[in-house]
């Protein structure tokens, strides 16, 4: 039980961490900016009711504006993320449903669901992010190009800590 | 009530969503500046918009007075305009010398009325007793005779047009200084006829009728119109000529009044010889 609150919880510091301390530091010609510390949000396990998944999503975002200085900005994309989440997860369930205290992962739904179900999530909340940022149509597709290398950014982030993940776990079943 | 709480529970979620959203959003255009101004500025222009709306339907309840103020102000111009006054100005100078007296005084006018239609017609022009006209000054234009000052007021006189049936003039043949009397016919505005014409004389097609200068209003000389045609078979002893008049009567615009000095003097003999 511990362990189940535990590993979700040091996941997130471990991400958002990672966030704060590297990847808000990359800077490559101001059009990349991955943002990996959705997968707080897009890892957390299924059966958490919404109201939860919700807050959960707004802190998460909330302290990520805190320490990058620009309030408002994650939590609104991250509240969001959270609800597209709960609701994309009803339509992309399995025939059979989730597995109780299920975290989301490629091993699980196959690799063909989970690159589905991330980028859609990263597509929706990068996409919110990058029009609050700029907060006008003005530089629409400069905007626009900005959020689609990001998006892959982020993605190509998602899949490696999906890979170390799998082997992580799997060392673990095989011990 | 019950229906309240099963649809907050139904809704709770997207309820919840709303609130952090609204949360986060408060969050961000209050502490961002950049996003603040922005807001500011979309909150500011679409907030203008409504209220031109507004202000426009709001005029359409306003436009009967400002009409009504427009037009007040509208008279207030005309009457500064040059044109809304009426000119007092007159050419006409006295002559105080023993060898050469002034007899006739010709005064500027304009016409500000005018009717050939009728069988008496008339004309009222804008000089009156201040300017010196006086009753039965005569009005001539440049191309010849046009009528008879009746009634003077202070400013305006009024006159009977040569197209009245009461005028007679005191006429003559230009060539030979034989004279009749002109009067019009209520017919045709463009002719007059000419009676008292002996039959004798000889007088041609074209040939010009001016004023005689017998009467005491018009100066002798005056031209009135051009002979058209006469008929000797009316009388044996007289003419009928018929008279082309030379002014224009439907177009009459600026006269002179034609004042004689002595004509007091000069109808007194009349009236004394009677």
């Amino acid at each position: 039980m511990i362990k189940e609150i535990l590993t979700p919880f040091a996941r997130a510091i471990l991400l958002i961490a990672l966030q704060l301390l590297v990847l808000n530091n990359i800077e490559l010609g101001g059009y990349i900016n991955p943002y990996l510390y959705i997968l707080v949000i897009l890892l957390l396990p299924t059966d958490l009711p919404g109201w939860l998944q919700l807050i959960i999503s707004f802190f998460t975002g909330f302290i990520i504006d805190l320490y990058s200085v620009t309030p408002g900005m994650h939590t609104f994309a991250s509240v969001a993320l959270g609800y597209f989440r709960f609701t994309l997860l009803k339509y992309m369930a399995p025939r059979e449903g989730y597995n109780k205290k299920l975290t989301p992962s490629a091993q699980e739904l196959g690799l063909a669901w989970y690159f589905r179900y991330t980028l859609i999530l990263t597509t929706i909340h990068h996409t919110i992010l990058f029009f609050i940022e700029s907060f006008s149509f003005q530089n629409f597709f400069q905007t626009l190009l900005r959020i689609i290398l990001s998006i892959a950014f982020t993605e190509l982030c998602i899949i490696i800590f999906e890979y170390f993940r799998g082997t992580a776990r799997s060392s673990q079943l095989s011990n | 009530m019950r229906t309240l709480i099963r649809l907050l529970q139904a809704y709770h979620m997207f309820i919840i969503f709303l609130a952090l959203e609204t949360f986060a959003f408060l969050m961000l255009i209050n502490h961002n500046p950049y996003q603040k101004s922005k807001f500011t500025n979309a909150a500011l222009s679409i907030t203008g918009e409504i209220l031109q709306k507004i202000e426009k339907v709001k005029n359409y309840f306003y436009l009967a007075k400002i009409n009504q103020r427009l037009v007040h102000e509208n008279a207030q111009l005309k009457n500064s305009l040059i044109s809304s006054l009426k000119s007092n100005r007159i050419t006409a100078k006295d002559l105080s010398d023993l060898v050469f007296e002034k007899h006739w005084t010709f005064i500027d006018c304009n016409i500000v009325f005018n009717s050939t239609n009728k069988q008496q017609n008339i004309l009222i022009i804008d000089r009156g007793a201040k300017h010196g006209v006086v009753s039965e000054a005569g009005i001539v234009t440049e191309k010849g005779v046009i009528g008879i000052v009746r009634n003077v007021s202070a400013n305006y006189s009024n006159a009977l047009s040569l197209l009245n049936s009461q005028v007679t003039i005191s006429a003559r043949l230009r060539k030979s200084k034989h004279f009749g009397i002109l009067k019009w016919d209520g017919r045709s505005p463009k002719y007059c006829y000419m009676f008292d014409l002996p039959t004798h004389i000889n007088i041609e097609n074209g040939d010009t009728i001016e004023t005689s200068g017998y009467s005491s209003i018009f100066p002798a000389g005056i031209p009135i119109g051009i002979v058209e045609d006469f008929d000797k078979s009316n009388d044996p002893n007289f003419l009928k000529v018929k008279v082309k008049l030379l002014e224009e009567f439907g177009a009459l615009s600026h006269a002179y009044i034609v004042i004689n000095k002595f004509k007091n003097e000069i109808d007194s003999l009349k009236n004394l010889s009677q």
